[in-house]
């Protein structure tokens, strides 16, 4: 979505990036990135040689698991199709929901105040705190792992909608207005540019909060063939090595969610300040 | 998607005070009564009740009087208050631990730059996987006790106030430390002087983070490890199906949860002054 809006009114000088000064330091930067992987590893590798246990990670065990978790382990790629099946069905639910909800707590204050103690605290709420209750009513099973993630993933999302519809600056509301724009257009070329921002924030909690609903649905239902069971089996069952190549997956996952969005919200709004 | 609710509606910030206004205007302007706040908690009580009482098997959802009532039972047994001890124990040592561990890697990420930018690289892919991911293995190596759960906590503490800190110790005013460079301080004096001061705030923001997470990392480590305090209290009442406690139980971890971020943001309000 955001790719697609241009907001004419406030995307308008964002392209200037100092990039110079970044381009001349890299390659010194990258030399030094490498050599402290090095290091790090290096230090990983001979601490657990020497002070750990033998079924204990190691890098060069990592390394070499990889092949062999990524291409034979049949139990891998199903885990990953569910597991990631379920946190983006939650997601899109709870981005609908979520934002629906705060954009009308944006605008009736009623609703707000009638609503603001529930979002306020199922977002306090510690997600495992709540799995008892909703396996209660679920039962050990997917559905459950469903709701943990819509329960985790709406209050960020409706927060942030709601503080995104409440600080649309005046200004280019009057603007708007004076020159004769329709709602539509208001909405269209202020409204919604304007919360965007907000909006790709508030998804970016949310989708953080989604994977760890889902991992710790997983772990405590214990029932099923997700990722987040197959990591606790191997890692119970000594193979650590192949459970970090599988939690790697989960990161990298986290990773495109959380820097993709960084990178929108940087590229398209450096006036917004994240918190 | 937002198009029904979005268009019936006139310019948003009207009637209300704009977030811009400053302080002075806030602070005059009367408090508003919140009837919406009143209707809403009146509405999911009765709800509530009524869903207990009429809809639901017993087992499954007790009324609101009776989780009441259980809340009460709760607040008067030595038991609960000895599992509140032992949490808030494991939250203070948890959460110590990592506040410290993620000041000291925060400002030497972010001052010593060659290292920093491998390291931060490091920090931001652990801070993208669920920390919830790390307890089996903390389990497997580990064990059961009291230190595999300080260790869970801190590792929840830890990534928010490293990583706000890091960002802190690089928004450090370079004209500042220009400053303090030519008329002659040392490094040492830099950090304290002018370093840790403008590193403050920001890391303010990463401990009220901290705190929040710090919670869930305590609920989290004793449900899944050793389990004790609140955690095995939230265990052993589902497990016995009395739902009226787990629900009391379920609603004192929501004002815990409330409790926490105020202090959180307490501490940042008080702490993050100066902060622009």
């Amino acid at each position: 979505m955001a790719t697609v809006i241009q907001s004419p009114v406030i995307g308008e000088d964002t392209k200037t990036t100092p990039t110079v000064k970044k381009k001349r330091r890299s390659w010194k930067n990258s030399i030094a990135w490498l050599a402290t992987t090095l290091v790090i590893l290096i230090i990983w590798q001979i601490g657990v040689g020497l002070f750990g246990k033998d079924y204990m990670a190691t890098p060069i065990g990592v390394i070499t698991a990889v092949p062999d978790v990524l291409f034979n382990d049949p139990k891998l790629w199903p885990g990953v199709w569910e597991t990631f099946a379920v946190v983006f069905r939650g997601l899109i639910l709870s981005v609908v929901v979520g934002t629906a909800l705060g954009l009308i707590m944006g605008r009736v204050t009623f609703v707000a105040d009638a609503l603001a103690p529930y979002v306020n605290g199922f977002y306090a709420t510690p997600m495992i705190a709540v799995l008892p209750i909703i396996t209660l009513w679920l039962g050990f099973n997917t559905s459950a792992t469903f709701a943990l993630v819509v329960f985790a993933a709406i209050p960020p999302m409706a927060v942030a909608a709601w503080d995104g519809s409440r600080t649309i600056p005046v200004r280019y509301l009057e603007v708007a207005k004076s020159f004769g724009a329709r709602r539509r257009d208001v909405w269209v070329g202020i409204a919604i540019p304007a919360s965007l921002p907000y909006l790709l924030a508030g998804f970016r909690l949310a989708s953080g909060r989604a994977l760890s609903a889902v991992v710790i649905a997983e772990f405590l239902i214990g029932t099923g063939d997700g990722l987040g069971i197959h990591i606790m089996r191997l890692a119970q069952n000594f193979n650590h090595n192949e459970a970090i190549v599988a939690i790697m997956i989960l990161t990298l996952v986290g990773l495109f969610l959380a820097i993709g969005i960084e990178r929108i919200l940087r590229r398209r709004y450096p006036w917004f300040r994240k918190s | 998607m937002s198009s029904s609710t979005v268009d019936s509606h006139a310019p948003t910030t009207k009637g209300k005070p704009n977030p811009s206004d400053s302080k002075r205007a806030q602070k005059k302007a009367p408090r508003r009564i919140r009837f919406g706040l009143m209707v809403g908690l009146l509405i999911g009580a009765v709800i509530w009740e009524l869903a207990g009482r009429f809809y639901f098997e017993p087992i499954f959802f007790k009324p609101l009087s009776e989780v009441i009532l259980a809340l009460f039972n709760l607040f008067t047994s030595p038991v609960f208050w000895n599992a509140l001890a032992e949490s808030l124990q494991l939250f203070v040592a948890g959460f110590f631990i990592g506040t410290f561990l993620g000041l000291i890697l925060g400002i030497v990420i972010g001052r010593i730059t060659l290292i920093g930018s491998a390291l931060e690289s490091y920090v931001t892919v652990l801070y993208v996987t669920p920390p919830i991911a790390m307890i089996p293995f903390v389990l497997s190596i580990l064990g059961f006790g009291y230190w595999p759960k300080a260790i869970i906590v801190s590792w929840f503490v830890f990534f928010p106030v490293c990583i706000t800190t890091i960002e802190g110790v690089r928004a450090v005013s370079p004209r500042l430390l220009e400053v303090a460079r030519s008329f002659g301080s040392g490094e040492a004096r830099t950090w304290k002087d002018v370093v840790i001061p403008s590193t403050l705030p920001f890391a303010m923001s990463g401990i009220r983070q901290g705190v929040a997470l710090g919670f869930v990392g305590v609920v989290a480590a004793e449900f899944l490890l050793d389990a004790s305090g609140i955690g095995l209290l939230l265990r052993t009442y589902s497990r016995l199906y009395q739902t009226d406690n787990l629900f009391a139980a379920v609603i004192v971890m929501t004002f815990l949860g409330l409790s926490v971020m105020a202090i959180g943001r307490w501490v940042e309000k008080r702490f993050a002054t100066w902060r622009q």
